[in-house]
Formats: C-alpha cells, structure tokens, sequence
C-alpha cells in the first residue's frame, strides 16, 4: 500500500535541544490522522518539517512512495502540501484578503492582480465557515477565533492533496468548531489527507481515524479514533504511569498556615473575569488549562509585568497596588517566565553571570566580588544539579533543561518567599523536570510558597498540593488531593467551548498568553 | 571534533582583537615604509586617538548596553562651543565643568526619553544631534572659536620631555580607559549594562535597574564628549562650529572593530581600546603615504565591512 | 465602511499639515513665502528630497534602514559630473544609476547574506562609497558646463512647476501603482510585518530583501543626479545630512519604523512638508542654526506620535 506521507526516523537537533527523535510516520492517503501531545512534544516541529518551514536534522520522507528530498516552503506548495500553522500565519498589517491570497494571488492581465475576483473567493470561503467579516479590515483588528479562520481559509486557498491543521481549533467556538469539521470531512470526501493537530481531545477523537501520540520528540502511540475515548487519550498523552513515586508526599493541612498571597477579584482584561486564590507557607500551587485561557497574563499581572484593571493583590498580608518587578522582588517574591529564550537568558553571557544578576548589586559596593558571587553561583546550580562544562561557560551551549535550572537557580535563597514559575518544564528532558520538582519540594519543605503553571499537568500530579484549572479566563475548578488526576483535568476542559469570550475584548487578546 | 572546533572559535573570539592590532600595525608599517613603526610616530598615533578615543568608550557603553548614541559627534561641538560660551563669565575652569555638565545632561535627557518612551535609541539621539549641532552654532554664534588656555596651561608642565605635548591626551585617555574598564567589566553596573544589553525584558524581571543604567550609559557617555572636547581644543586650540561629526563615524567604526556587537550584549573596553588605535594607526599610515583623505575613508569603510563579515562567521 | 473612512482620514493628515503650514505663510509672510522662484526653489528641493524619502521608505517598510542615502547622492552628482565633458549627457545618466543601483545591491547582499544589522551595513557602504566618490574628484567641486544637464534643472510645466517635480510625481504614481496592483507591492510589505508569515507563505524573502536595497540605491542616485543639475557641480558632500532628511520626511509621512506599515506616496508628502516647512522658517527669518534643531524635534515628535500605542 503506498501512503501519501512516510516519515522514516526523522530527527531534529537544535544545538543541544531535541525536538525530534527518531519519528517514524505513515498516513495513508485520504484519512485524517490525529496527532497530539503536550507542549513540547513535538507536533509542531513535525508538522513544520512536513510542510517544508524547517529541515530536519536527518531522516527521509516519502510522498506517495517516492522519496523526496528536504522541503522549503515552495516545493512543499508544489508538492501539494498546505498548513495552517498555530501562530504566525498571517501578517497583522495586512488586510484580510492580502492575507488569504498572500503568495498564491489571482492575477490577471499582464499580471497585475485581480482584487474583485480575490474579494469574492475570500469572501466565499469564509462564508462557509460561517464567518462574515469585512475582508479590507487588517487581520490585527480581527478575534482570535476570525484570524484562526482566516488562517485556515489561506491553506484552503491552495489545491492541495496534504493539509496540516496546526491547533486549528483552539480559538473557536463550538459552531465555528462543528462548521471547521464539516469541512474537513468534505476535503476527506475530495481524498485530502489531514493531519489535525489539537490538544482539544475530544475533537481530536470525533474528527481523526487514527491517532498518533508524541512524546517528548517522539511517536509513542498509534491509536485507532473509532475505539478511542477522550479519557484513554489522555492517558495517552500523559503517560500511563506518573512518576511522582520518588517525591516526598505533598504536605497537607494548610488551613493555619500563614498565607503568602492573597489575589482577590484580580482581572487585567475588561471582561468581567476575576481571579481569587491564595497560596499560604509550604503550599505548592499549580495552574493548568487549555492554551489562550489566561494562566500566563495572571501570573505576570500579581508580578506587576501586565497592569491590573482590577482586584488586589497581597503579599503577606500588604496589599500591593502599583506592583512592578523590582517592587516584588524586593518584597520577596520572584517569577521565572514562560520563555527562557525571550525573558529568561541572557544567551550569550556565562552561567555564572545569568544566576548572579539579581545579585551583584548586594555587596553595596561598587566593585563585584567575583569570587563570592561565583562561588555563590556555582553552589546553587550545583544545588539543582545543572550539569555544566564550567560556570564561565556560555550559557547558550547548555541543553534546555540545564538551561531552565539556570534560570531557576537565580532564585534559591530562601528570602524568596514566594516563587512564581509559568510553564518551567517547556521542552526540558525528563531529568530535569524530576530535578526542578524535587527542588520545588524542597522549597515547600522549607516554608516557601511556590505557583508553578504547566499545561502538562504530569508534572503537576503528585507535586501539588492544590491545582487551579483555568479555562476561558476563568477558574473553573479547584482540585485538591485525591482529584488531582488528568480524567478529572481534562472534564473541565469542554467548558472551554461553551464559554464564549466577550469578542470586543477578544481582539485584545495576547496570542502568546495562556 | 565539534568540541575542538567550538573551542577554536571561541579562542579566536577571544584573541581576535589582539590578533586584529597585529596585522594592522604590520600593514601600517608595509604601507609607510617603516616610517609609522619609529616611536616618535607611535607616541604621535596615541596621542591623535585620544580625543575619538575617549568618545568610542562612551559609545561602547551605550551600545554593549543595546543602544546606539548618534549624537557623541554633535556633543563634541556643543561641549567646544560651550567652553567658549562660558569662558568669559565663568573663567576656563567653570567654563570646562560647564561643558562637563551640559553634555551630561544632554546624554541624560537621551537615557530618559528612551527609557520613558518607545521611540528607538536611534531616533531619540538623532534628535539630540541635531538640537546638539544647533546648540553648538549658536552658542558659538560671532565668536571665534579659539581656545589657547588648555595649552598654554598644561603644555609648559611637559616641556622637559621629549614630545611632552602629548602627555595630556595619553594620559586622558588612558583615565578614561581605566575607569570605563572597571565600570564595565568590574562593577555592578557593568553586569547591567551588559544584561540589559543581552536581553532588556530578562533583564528587568531580575530585578536590574534599568532606566538608572542607561541613565548611567548615555550620561558617561555625553560626558565623555566634553572630556573629547577638551582634549581637543588641547591640542587643536581653534576649531569650527560643528567640528565633530567625524567623531560619529569613527565612534562607530572603533566599536565594530572592537569586537562590540552591535545588538547588544558583547564586547570589551581593551578590544574599543585597540580598535581605536587601529584606526588611529590607519590614518597615521595612510598620511605618511601620503594617500589623499578621501580614499582614507574607502579604505576604512572596506575595512570595518570585513571585519563585521567576519565577525559574523566566527559567531555562527 | 468606517474602517475605510478611518484609513482615509489619517492618510489625510499630512494634507492638514500641509495647509496649515501655507497658510501660516501666506497670513505672515505672503511677499516673501509666496513668489515664484521661492515657490519653484521649494517644490525643486521636494523633488529632490522626495525621491530620496521614497527610497528610504522602502527599506523602512522591509524593516531596515539606509544611512548610505547621502553618500549614494553625492557619489551619483560627482560621477555624473566626472563623465560629462567625456561621455555625454546620456552616459552621464545612466552610469551613475547603474553604479548606485549596484551598491544598493551590495547593502542588500550584507545585510541579508552577510547578516550584518543594516545600519552597520550601510555605515560601511556609506564610508566606501564616499570614499570613491572623494577619489574621483579629488576631493573638489566639479562644475557642470553641459546646458541640456543644467536645463533640466531650470524646465517647467506652466512655468511654475519644475520639471523635477513632475519627475517626483510621475515616480511616485509608478511606485503607487506597483505596490497596490501587483504581487510583489504586498510581499515587500509582507517582509516587514511578519517576515515568519511572508516565508510561510513561499515568498522569496531575501532575494526582494536585496532588490529593495538595490531599488533605493537607483532612487537615491536620480535624487544625486536632480541635485547635481539644481547646483549645476558635482561634488561627494552634495547629500550630507540626506539620510537623517530622508528618515523624517519618511516618519512624518506615516512609514513605521518597524516595517510593514505606511503609504509610500504619503513619505514623498512627508518630504514636501518638510522642504515647506524649512521655506517657512526661512521667511521668518528664524536662524538658520534652529533649523537642524526643529528638524531633530520633529522626528522625534513624529515617532513618538506614530509609537505611543504600541
């Protein structure tokens, strides 16, 4: 049987980062294949080697049984291979038809571009998927849910025999969501292959017929949609056995703890959302939720990186208004951000210059006392077991999770009451997430409060003693103990559908927020 | 063999500079026929880097810190200007300290635009350029610009020694070398500069002072300028309104050649330090050659492109 | 649709202040603003400052920026009159156009495969071009004899519209109706609003990247050449300070200095107001020395406006 996509033993290295490793793939032509996992999986490194945007590292794949070499972006075109990608599609300056057209324009006459006939096909398209939008409107003026329409509506666009949907339902709502599979199922009927990727597993399972789980860079599940439920692709995804075995039991009873941080009807947005928790001494928080949900904006907003539109925030017992980074660090709390590479590194210093400089200032004189602080610096990452060349290495030469405990070790005096961390286990190796766990345990055991973020909420099981899920910018639940457990997580997460974003504060949506 | 391969790029990163001084002053030797190696000549090339000199260490600051500070020429000429603006009220003392202090409040002013706004660092100090280059005239307006006084007071301190006039701009110089190396490469501010210039957001969400560290570049910065000027008149005595902007370029040209990357982040003071004196050796070369000015600036410009070029394969 | 109008609305206000600064003239100053060879000086320097904006808009759209503007006029003026008394008028057109266009093309190659930053790139191509341009002429003013050059500085339409600015107008309706008619108007905008988007969708990233460069190059040099003939000399300094004049005519005419953003025929208007606006000062009488200074305030001001909602 020849099938219209083989991926053989495809691997893709960045410096010391894995992305892939070894993914082996064969979708026969015409099926919708589902493909999930967590964040940093690997899904999005495939789809992108698939649709010609990166080369991997090594490997082959095969369309239609012959062997192709890598692809670019035109000869995957060419090929008849399109993809909506999850971010970055579009160009926000642009129009909504410039964007659908953009690099496969109707051109008429001596090549100038036929705009009537682009208006009306745009207009077309987005008709049947339910959407009227003016198409002169410029893509950054649109919902997050029209721009992800928009997107797909540009890969429709192009005759194509492979389409790779990348997290295309994530901003939809549920008509907009049934209208998507509709027409998918029709390009199924044209036998259009469709690889659908989405961590909305209870669509992934009414869409696909079969499915592919990743796992940190690699393919470790083939299952088949019709025998499959939400529940058991859960457990898919996160694994069937949660290690946690070796971590010391969550502390409990927490109720005459001292409390750390109190937020009460804090909101950034002018939605009507209102978040209300608190963490208390030696509590472990954890926060997860679908993509878009507002787990990231809550965080930053207590750090004082985002202003508040509303509620308060206190930290022990002081309320804080007016809050901005040096203020909370001053009052003892600190916040390790979602993106190390953006708001984390400083990629070309040295190790010991990224954990000291919170620190150089504490001396009050005015020269560095290099040697304290690299001692200082080498015990701590020590403490956390980066495994380094030397601590006056370059700090881009690490491997991610190395790279994560650097960042965590600027933060290991315990005069850091409160520790905020938004998705530390992003693209990290699984010994480095037993590391940090076992170093925010220890935390805890020493009467630190600790908020950790993670949408793979393996992690967060067995570690918390409390887990907010937040959906739709909201808490939808608050799980203790016992109901800590993904069948439990993942209920909430339907809410999502259901809870419609107010769609003029939609617009001002960050897309790179949880 | 990948590991012998990073550690010879990094060894190279590291001596480049170094590397960079030697094949220079070897040309530089080749092009004069051996007249630019005589120690005379080679006091002489010092002591015409002072004055650039002391403004590419201000620019090294502000860019090792992610910006860029297009006005360092103009503050030259405002600072020149300012000197004779004062002179008659305040004496060429206060007529020094009062450049000293317009040019630092001229960078400060910068630091907070940038800081306080999003308007880039390359159109806030194009705009002091220019308010800068106005101020610089009109300060000057009608008057000659001569200034005989830095001269006349500290030349006779040297007149025993062989070539003693160039004692102050070396020894100017080398202050400023002295104490923009300890502010970068061993203080806290240093750290700063040097976070900030990797990763600003990073940077702020450790806790690093931002706005004070640019207020610290742009000010030593602009400061440096007045310091320039003096030197300047030191050994010029006359000059025209709006002298300076070659001290722009040349700026620029004494970072890039230093080793500084342009975004940010990296680079040292004894690397601007021997780009400056790269330069300098250039131009005393090329003169003695007897090469005509204005193929100097081509030679300069293929030059600092190569560089670059190069700088950016070693990096990849 | 009120987006529409919206749109209209701010590309019109360049057109308010423009009026607003003629009619300040005209109530002030009308014997000294408004005479004809005032008028005719002030839409020559347009013209010229206009096709120079243009280039410069270009690379500000593709999210770069060009300081080598001046050095590229001067070195087109110096040639062109180098070239003259040999090889005529129309050689003495083209080669410096050609010349120009091809190290706009180098800018172009070092920034895109060279991954130098673009104002490091074009500091460079700025030294070595002026570096040329000073060898040519040996570092001295090269008078222009030949009448048809000279003339072209001096034609008219209805006797008061320079040649030249029908020249500006006649390029920047090409260049208008390029970027809104065919597809590589919206990939060069593309580029600069999200160039991830623009490579996803299969379009040629670095080899438009390079050619903007190396368009601009050519506009800067028919600036030089529109310069040459107004001075009636040729000579390297003949752009100084273009590259700074050409940012804020760009800026004030609505081009982001992030790219992907601004009508390319409003920078030309940019130039204009600027060009008025120096005509206005002047017929006050205000000292030439303030003038640098409310040209620096101005860009400030202008990028200030155009940042303070990102």
């Amino acid at each position: 049987m020849t099938y219209r996509l083989e991926l053989e033993d495809v691997t893709k290295h960045y410096g010391n980062t894995r992305a892939l490793q070894g993914v082996s793939i064969a979708i026969p032509a015409g099926k919708i294949r589902g493909l999930v996992g967590e964040n940093g999986a690997g899904k999005s490194t495939l789809s992108k080697i698939i649709a010609g945007d990166i080369k991997p590292t090594s490997g082959t794949m095969k369309l239609d049984g012959v062997e192709v070499p890598y692809l670019t972006p035109a000869s995957a075109r060419q090929a008849g291979i399109a993809i909506v990608h999850q971010w970055g599609d579009l160009v926000p300056t642009m129009t909504v038809e410039e964007n659908i057209f953009l690099g496969n324009e109707i051109r008429g006459p001596f090549g100038a571009l036929n705009k009537s006939e682009m208006r009306n096909k745009a207009r077309a398209t987005l008709r049947q998927l339910g959407v009227d939008v003016d198409t002169r409107l410029p893509v950054s003026q649109l919902s997050p849910a029209h721009k992800q329409i928009v997107a797909i509506s540009k890969a429709l666009m192009k005759q194509c025999d492979l389409l790779i949907v990348d997290e295309g339902g994530v901003s939809l709502d549920k008509k907009e969501t049934v209208l998507l599979h509709s027409v998918l199922r029709q390009l199924r009927e044209q036998k259009v292959t469709i690889i659908y990727i989405s961590h909305l597993l209870d669509d992934v399972v009414a869409l696909s017929d079969e499915i592919s789980v990743m796992r940190n860079g690699t393919l470790v599940e083939a299952l088949n949609g019709k025998d499959t439920t939400a529940d058991k692709l859960a457990a898919a995804v996160v694994g069937h056995e949660i290690r946690g075995s070796t971590r010391a039991a969550a502390p409990v009873g927490f109720d005459d703890r001292k409390s750390l941080l109190d937020v009460r009807g804090l909101s950034w947005a002018n939605d009507g959302s209102a978040f209300s928790f608190a963490v208390r001494e030696g509590e472990i928080l954890g926060i997860t939720g679908p993509e878009g949900a507002g787990k990231s904006e809550l965080l930053r907003t207590v750090f004082g990186l985002m202003p508040a539109t509303r509620g308060t925030v206190s930290f022990n017992g002081e309320v804080i208004d007016r809050r901005s980074p040096r203020l909370m660090l001053e009052r003892g709390a600190a916040f390790v951000p979602e993106d190390r590479f953006v708001e984390g590194l400083l990629l070309n210093r040295s190790i010991e210059e990224n954990v000291s400089l919170p620190h150089v200032g504490l001396q009050g004189n005015f020269f560095l006392g290099r040697k304290l602080l690299r001692g200082e610096a080498t015990r701590k990452t020590t403490q956390i077991r980066t495994k380094m060349a030397s601590i006056d290495a370059p700090v881009k030469d690490l491997s991610g999770g190395n790279q994560q405990k650097v960042v965590i070790s600027r933060w290991l005096e315990d005069s850091y009451r409160l520790l905020l961390l938004d998705e530390p286990y992003k693209g990290i190796d699984i010994g480095a997430k037993d590391d940090i766990n076992q170093e925010i345990g220890a935390m805890a055991g020493k009467g630190r409060g600790i908020v950790v973020i993670s949408t793979e909420f393996a992690e967060l099981i067995g570690l918390v003693t409390t887990l907010l899920v937040v959906v739709n910018r909201r808490i939808v639940a608050t799980l203790t103990g016992d109901a800590i457990t993904p069948h439990e997580i993942v209920r909430y997460y339907q809410y999502e559908v259901e809870t419609p974003v107010p769609s003029s504060e939609a617009a001002h949506m960050s897309p790179a927020g949880h | 063999m990948q590991l012998a391969m990073t550690r010879t790029m990094t060894g190279l990163q590291r001596y480049n500079q170094l590397l960079l001084l030697v094949i220079v002053l070897v040309i530089a030797g080749f092009v004069s026929g051996g007249a630019f190696l005589r120690p005379a000549n080679l006091i002489l090339v010092l002591a015409s880097a002072s004055a650039f000199g002391l403004v590419s260490f201000g620019q090294a600051l502000v860019v090792v810190g992610g910006g860029f500070d297009l006005s360092v020429g103009s503050l030259v000429a405002m600072s020149i200007s300012s000197v004779v603006f004062f002179q008659s009220d305040l004496g060429i003392v206060g007529a020094t300290i009062a450049a000293l202090v317009t040019a630092t409040c001229a960078g400060l002013i910068s630091a907070l635009v940038i800081s306080r706004t999003k308007i880039p660092p390359f159109i806030v100090t194009l705009g002091m350029l220019s308010v800068a280059d106005s101020m610089s005239w009109i300060l000057a307006a009608g008057q000659p610009i001569t200034v005989p006084d830095y001269n006349d007071s500290i030349s006779p301190l040297f007149d025993s020694i062989p070539l003693g006039m160039n004692v102050f701009p070396i020894v100017v110089l080398a202050v400023g070398f002295v104490a923009t190396s300890l502010l970068l490469h061993r203080s806290k501010w240093g750290r700063y500069i040097y976070a900030i210039g990797a990763n600003e957001a990073a940077a702020r969400i450790a806790g690093v002072p931002v706005m004070r560290t640019k207020l610290l570049s742009y000010g030593l910065s602009g400061l440096l300028c007045a310091a320039a000027a003096v030197v300047y008149l030191y050994q010029n005595i006359s000059a025209t309104p709006g002298e300076g902007s070659d001290y722009l370029l040349l700026s620029f040209a004494a970072t890039i050649l230093g080793g500084v990357y342009m975004y940010g982040g990296e680079g040292s003071i004894p690397g601007v330090l021997v780009g400056v004196i790269c330069l300098a050796s250039i131009t005393s070369a090329l003169t003695i050659a007897g090469v005509p000015p204005s193929i100097y600036q081509g030679v300069l410009g293929v030059i600092v492109l190569g560089v670059v070029l190069l700088q950016s394969r070693i990096r990849k | 649709m009120p987006h529409r109008l919206k749109s209209i609305l701010q590309d019109l206000d360049v057109v308010v202040i423009l009026a607003a600064l003629l009619i300040v003239a005209a109530i002030f100053k009308a014997s000294t603003f408004y005479n004809m060879s005032n008028l005719f000086a002030i839409l020559e320097l347009s013209a010229v400052l206009g096709i120079a904006a243009l280039g410069q808009a270009l690379v500000l759209i593709v999210r770069g920026v060009d300081i080598s503007v001046g050095a590229m006029m001067g070195l087109a003026a110096t040639l062109s009159a180098y070239l003259i008394p040999d090889l005529g008028i129309a050689a003495a057109i083209v080669l410096p156009l050609i010349a120009c266009g091809l190290f706009g093309l180098c800018n172009g190659l070092l920034i895109e495969k060279g991954r130098i930053p673009p104002i490091v790139a074009t500091i460079g191509m700025m030294w070595v071009v002026g570096g040329l341009a000073g060898s040519i002429s040996n570092g001295r003013l090269i008078p222009i004899q030949n009448e048809a050059f000279k003339q072209i500085a001096l034609g008219s339409v209805f006797e008061i519209v320079p040649m030249f600015f029908v020249g500006l107008l006649v390029i920047g309706a090409i260049a208008y109706l390029v970027r809104s008619n065919f597809a590589i108007g919206r990939y060069v905008y593309a580029i600069g609003g999200d160039e991830g988007a623009a490579y996803y969708s299969a379009i040629p990233v670095g080899r438009i990247r390079i050619a903007v460069y190396g368009v601009a190059g050519v506009l800067y040099g028919i600036a030089g050449l529109l310069m040459a003939s107004y001075v009636r000399s040729g000579m390297p300094a003949l752009g100084k300070g273009y590259e700074f004049k050409a940012i804020t005519a760009a800026v004030l005419g609505g081009i982001a200095l992030s790219g992907g953003r601004g009508n390319i025929f409003k920078a030309v208007m940019g130039a204009v107001i600027l060009i008025v606006l120096y005509g206005v000062i002047t017929a006050f009488a205000v000292s030439p020395y303030v003038q640098g200074m409310i040209q620096g305030l101005i860009l400030v001001g202008a990028v200030y406006y155009a940042t303070r909602n990102d």
